[in-house]
């Protein structure tokens, strides 16, 4: 048992000791200090994960008086650990190159030794403080790479906002938490159960729901996740693409016993709406970036949506998948960005993540190019890609649950699973733009001077291997059988599979949803369409749809507009703070010195008019008695013997 | 060791004394005659901390303090109203052997911050000390005539500390926070006039005896059917003296903490006042007013803190939401986290109102942990001040580039203020909403709804230290003045060793709360028991 501990302990800290140690030792040898840490983490949490399956790993102890927290692995933890940790890994080595040459770049693999490390001990944590503990923490140093080039004032503003957003989705989750701790004594994700439905467990369990729809980026949240991308790519296929915004699902499959049926419908609901709009947002947008991003949100969707529709193995499946080909389709892009950079210091200044600068990188390069495609594949859902087993597990729960509530509920519960459909056909859509108009066709940025392709195994290694874990028998031995995950029943048992007799029609509809998307993008965004010649000048959308879609439906705008109001808000505090609290403070100052002035005004006055009036008597009597004490001695001695007669003829008498 | 508390208060007194006695041209002594006062203080401080026993389990305050000290100190016969009977009567328990360690670590680094002080060196001493002692003899005093002794003697140093010492405005300020907090000094004397003529007993000659003791009134040995005994017929404006003189205690306690709407002397103090004496007016002094609070308020009437649970919350929560937006809006960094104390003071009282285990020992704990963190922040604070003498958030900006040691700490002070978990002001506030939200479910006495509200307090320190990181510190490398570049330098030494002590506190107590809530579990425990029985006795009466 002791054993266990120090072995844990090693798995969760190994990192950010890598990382500080990293910081200390310089920029120059920082990236290979990091990465001696982390080779032995992520071949520990290999070992964890073997003997996770086969003994769970519990320790609690006390935190505060009356109080105790704990750790648990069991599998779902320990298969995350590992995920996070080969993730994390990829992105080390990647980053080494990315960031050659930065001079924060100590600083950097600190900041990413502290984030892998909060992300796995979010992850072991069973006791729902604990893990609120690191959720904020995974939040706080998320903020600190979003802005580590913090010398530039647009890329500190996104940190900011990015942290904002999050802050105040976790106000909901601290009030869940507090309430799930305190009034219904649940406080550990090992031991909940269903519960009698209450107010209270309502309340919480929208607390809960809020807090995850912050962290995984869904709507009305889903802003911050684009600002993010001002961050270091390597930084945003871990944080933004794998790991951090997966904190969210990760919840809520963790909390789903006990939600109740409202806040499983909203669960559903919202999901299936991020899915969409998100899909919709990626479709217009320029820079390679922020397609991913918006991509990442609408996957989550389809994951948040999984929880809701009681599809929660399908949506765990996804957020496994998920991780691997959008940290490939990210490291991808940040290839691509990394040689442009390269094109951008010969050539003219632009943009180096603006897909209109792009085109014909295929032949540039290679690696990046078919890494990307396999990685777009899966994600646009393609048979044969490990995307299509997940999202097929999530798209057949959600039609299974609608056709069991439609009677119960009205047809409205349909909606949410066309959403998801309508979504599988936009996928492809976006996924098969980005790559026709980064690889293929002509360079918009005459780059035709320069050959230089991605050189160095830091760069190869992550994609290849990354690409190989987006195909399907990575994962599951059929490639049609969205149930066959090699981790599937060590997860969730036999029992779990309710939806065995998978309907044969779903699939075939996501099938040509998928092969139809990338046939629409073909047609539009193809090398040999219209469109592409005249890419380089395209401006943003001018349609209404358009415009909604480039702009996000006016989430990100919108959040500017609440930021502005309430910034003007606090100044209408302050002034009621100086201008009426503090003056009828200084008024009763003021009041007391005009009081105490009249006082001063009748003392002199009145009196002190008596007492000179007194004084003036006795002076008045003074002077004329003053004739008497001349000061001569005989005289003093008549006086003295005048009085000395008085008093003996007034004691005799 | 004998007598500690009195060392702990008579130490600097003596050393008060002695600089007296010293030229005052002669600076260099004087403050390492101060530093070595309060280094004493410091280690007698820490040795108090580790001998605090948190195992015994008190059942009447009598049983609750340890280190205890009593020796007569007034006595004279008031003829048929008896005698006039004043104690030196010391002792310590769970709520104020905390603040005291505290207050002693305060008061080294503020004679650490004050050590490149140039004029008149000697008065300043001479002032710090003596309000090091009366610092001490306020949390440690078990006589209510002693405390408020020292509570009033607290307000001479500070007064002329600001006035002579502060800033351009310094004149207003100071007398605006003398009157204020006579103001509210008043109100407690009233009330302890009213205490003394309660409480007592009748010896075998059937004399009555009053007393101030602070003991003696917690544990309710109030004399039949007197001004403030509980249940007496004694009534103004249809509630009983007992709830006037609550609420008397309360407005004169939360003008020093200070809360809504008794809170505008303190952006004012704090701008004023030099760099050392900010640090202890955060650090410590406001936690007199919370101290009080405990102590006074709501240990001697339970009765009506639980009556008046609901408003003393909603005087916290409304603390904690507007005194967070007010900061939102200001451009001066040292009004900005002023205004923070007050929305981080507003914790105190959140914690307090819900009267559960969590809720108090939240509040006490946020007491200690805003201790470090805010000290820290004004230290931060005089770092640029000291180099400026500017503390306008649009005359720098970038500083992250140039000075990164000082934004290392920046950043963790920051976030520790605004409740990062893993450092310390986290526990206070989670242990606050804790008590505040599942008070409701536990005892009723206020419902959850105000804990629910406070939580925009997070979001809302977030907005100002955030957006404040945002202008100042990131971003381009810029300065308002040309000739300031040369002095932005990085810390110095001083510097280091005035906030590394602080934030490496911040991170233990973060990290592992119960090295302060292990040992004073006990007295917390039975102060919320205390208070939820006695008072419901009291009601019933």
């Amino acid at each position: 048992m002791k054993g266990d501990m120090i072995h844990m302990a090693f798995l969760l800290l190994l990192p950010l000791i890598g990382g500080l140690v990293a910081f200390a030792s310089g920029k120059t040898k920082a990236p290979v200090v990091a990465l001696l840490g982390m080779i032995p983490g992520f071949l520990l949490s290999l070992l964890m994960l073997n003997s996770a399956f086969a003994d769970v790993i519990v320790y609690r102890w006390e935190w505060v008086p009356g109080y105790e927290l704990g750790w648990r692995i069991d599998e779902a933890s320990a298969l995350l650990i590992a995920l996070v940790n080969f993730i994390s890994l990829m992105v080390h080595l990647f980053s080494a190159t990315y960031l050659k040459g930065d001079a924060g770049l100590n600083r950097f693999y600190a900041k990413l030794g502290f984030f892998t490390t909060s992300m796995l001990c979010l992850l072991a944590a069973d006791h729902l403080l604990l893990l609120f503990v690191f959720w904020e923490l995974v939040g706080f140093s998320s903020y600190l790479l979003i802005g580590f080039w913090f010398q530039d004032p647009a890329k500190a503003k996104a940190a900011r906002e990015a942290f904002m957003v999050n802050r105040v989705a976790d106000a909901g989750l601290l009030i869940g938490v507090v309430l799930m701790i305190t009034v219904l004594d649940l406080q550990f994700l090992s031991e909940l159960s269903s519960q009698n439905s209450s107010f209270l467990l309502t309340l919480a369990g929208f607390g809960l729901l809020i807090g995850a729809l912050g962290k995984s980026a869904q709507f009305p949240f889903f802003g911050w996740l684009p600002k993010a991308m001002a961050g270091p790519t390597p930084v945003s296929a871990l944080i933004h693409a794998a790991t951090m915004v997966a904190a969210g699902v990760y919840l809520l499959f963790r909390v789903q016993p006990i939600l109740i049926p409202a806040v499983q419908s909203a669960t559903a609901i919202l999901g299936a709406l991020t899915a969409f709009m998100a899909a919709v947002a990626a479709i217009t947008q320029f820079d390679i970036k922020k397609v991913l991003a918006y991509s990442t949100i609408s996957q989550l969707g389809y994951m948040v949506m999984g929880i809701g529709v009681g599809a929660e193995d399908a949506s765990f499946f996804h957020l496994w998948t998920h991780a691997f080909f959008k940290a490939g389709l990210f490291l991808g892009a940040g290839a691509v960005i990394n040689y442009l950079h390269h094109v951008n210091h010969h050539n003219h200044d632009f943009d180096a993540q603006d897909m209109r600068w792009m085109g014909g990188l295929r032949k540039y390069l290679p690696v990046t190019f078919i890494s990307f495609v396999i990685c777009g594949l899966a994600l646009s859902g393609l048979p044969l890609f490990s995307g299509f087993l997940s999202k097929e597990g999530i798209l057949t729960g959600a039609w299974l649950w609608a056709s069991q509530n439609a009677a119960s509920q009205g047809w409205w519960v349909y909606l949410i699973s066309d959403l998801g459909f309508v979504t599988a056909l936009l996928t492809p859509i976006y996924v098969g733009r980005q790559i026709w108009l980064v690889f293929f066709g002509e360079s918009r940025s005459h780059m035709e001077q320069y050959d230089k392709a991605e050189p160095v195994i830091n760069f190869k290694l992550p994609l290849i291997v990354l690409g190989i874990g987006a195909l399907w028998f990575m994962h599951a031995i059929n490639p049609f059988d969205a149930h066959g995950w090699h981790f599937g029943e060590i997860l969730f048992g036999q029992a779990e599979h309710i939806e065995s007799n998978i309907p044969l029609y779903t699939m075939i509809l996501s099938i040509a949803l998928a092969i139809g998307g990338i046939a629409i993008s073909l047609v539009f965004f193809g090398p040999k369409s219209k469109k592409t010649e005249s890419f380089s000048q395209a401006q943003g959308p001018v349609s209404f749809i358009g415009k909604l879609s480039f702009n996000s439906w006016y989430v990100e705008k919108s959040y500017d507009w609440m930021s502005v109001g309430y910034l003007k808000l606090t100044q209408v505090f302050n002034r009621i703070d100086r201008r009426i609290i503090d003056r009828i403070v200084d008024s009763v100052g003021v009041c007391t010195v005009v009081f105490s002035k009249v006082l001063a005004i009748f003392d002199r006055e009145v009196i002190d008019g008596l007492v000179n009036f007194a004084g003036w008597i006795s002076k008045t009597v003074g002077a004329m008695l003053t004739g008497i004490q001349s000061g001569k001695i005989q005289n003093q001695l008549v006086w003295l013997l005048v009085l000395l007669i008085a008093i003996i003829l007034w004691f005799q008498f | 060791m004998e007598n500690l508390l009195s060392w702990l208060i008579f130490i600097p007194f003596i050393a008060a004394l002695v600089v007296g006695f010293i030229p005052k041209d002669k600076s260099q002594l004087i403050k390492i005659i101060a530093l070595a006062a309060t280094s004493i203080q410091l280690v007698l401080g820490l040795l108090l901390f580790f001998q605090f026993d948190g195992d015994t389990k008190p059942s009447l305050w009598s049983e609750a303090f340890q280190f205890t000290e009593l020796e007569p100190w007034i006595h004279f016969k008031l003829g048929s109203i008896g005698s006039l009977q004043v104690d030196y009567f010391v002792g310590v328990d769970g709520i104020s052997m905390p603040l005291v360690t505290l207050s002693a670590l305060l008061l080294v680094i503020g004679v650490i911050s004050s050590w490149k002080l140039e004029q008149k060196v000697k008065g300043y001493f001479i002032l710090y000390l003596i309000l090091s002692g009366s610092l001490i003899g306020c949390f440690v005093a078990l006589d209510f005539f002693l405390f408020y002794v020292f509570f009033e003697f607290m307000l001479l140093p500070m007064f002329f500390l600001i006035g002579i010492w502060g800033g351009p405005r310094r004149s207003y300020a100071s007398i605006k926070f003398f009157l204020y907090t006579l103001f509210g000094s008043l109100l407690i004397l009233i009330v302890m006039i009213g205490l003394y003529l309660s409480t007592g007993s009748i010896d075998d000659a059937g004399n009555q005896i009053n007393t101030f003791s602070l003991v003696q009134m917690m544990d309710g040995s109030f004399l039949e059917n007197t001004l403030l005994a509980p249940g007496s017929s004694f009534v103004l404006w249809g509630s009983s003296l007992r709830y006037w003189a609550f609420i008397l205690l309360l407005i004169g306690f939360i003008i020093k903490l200070p809360a809504v709407p008794f809170h505008t002397w303190l952006p004012d103090a704090h701008v004023e006042a030099p760099t050392a004496i900010s640090v202890l007016l955060a650090g410590v002094l406001l936690k007199v007013g919370g101290y009080g609070l405990f102590r006074i308020c709501y240990a001697i009437f339970p009765d009506i803190a639980i009556e008046l649970a609901q408003p003393v919350a909603i005087i916290g929560m409304i603390s904690i939401v507007y005194g967070g937006m007010v900061a939102m809006a200001q451009n001066d960094v040292k009004k900005l986290i002023a205004y923070s104390s007050v929305s981080h003071m507003g914790f105190v009282l959140l914690g307090l109102a819900a009267l559960t285990a969590e809720g108090v020992s939240g509040s006490l704990f946020q007491m200690v942990s805003h201790g470090f963190i805010s000290g820290a922040l004004f230290l931060i604070v005089g770092v640029i001040y000291d180099r400026t003498h500017d503390r306008q958030i649009e005359s720098l900006s970038g500083l992250a580039s140039k000075m990164r040691q000082y934004t290392f700490f920046v950043v963790l002070f920051f976030f520790a203020s605004l409740g990062l978990p893993g450092l310390s002001g986290f526990v206070g506030e989670i242990l606050v909403f804790m008590g505040a939200i599942g008070a409701e479910s536990i005892n009723g006495v206020i419902p959850s709804w105000i804990g629910m509200v406070s939580v925009l307090g997070l979001i809302i320190s977030a907005g100002y230290y955030l957006w404040t990181l945002q202008r100042m510190f990131f971003g381009k490398y810029w300065t308002r003045e040309a000739a300031w570049d040369v002095k932005m330098v990085d810390l110095s030494a001083r510097e280091w060793l005035m906030l590394v002590p602080l934030a490496l506190l911040t991170l233990l107590f973060g990290v592992f709360p119960s090295l302060l809530l292990g040992p004073i579990e006990n007295t917390m425990n039975f102060f919320v028991e205390h208070i939820m029985n006695q008072g419901q006795t009291y009601l019933n009466l």
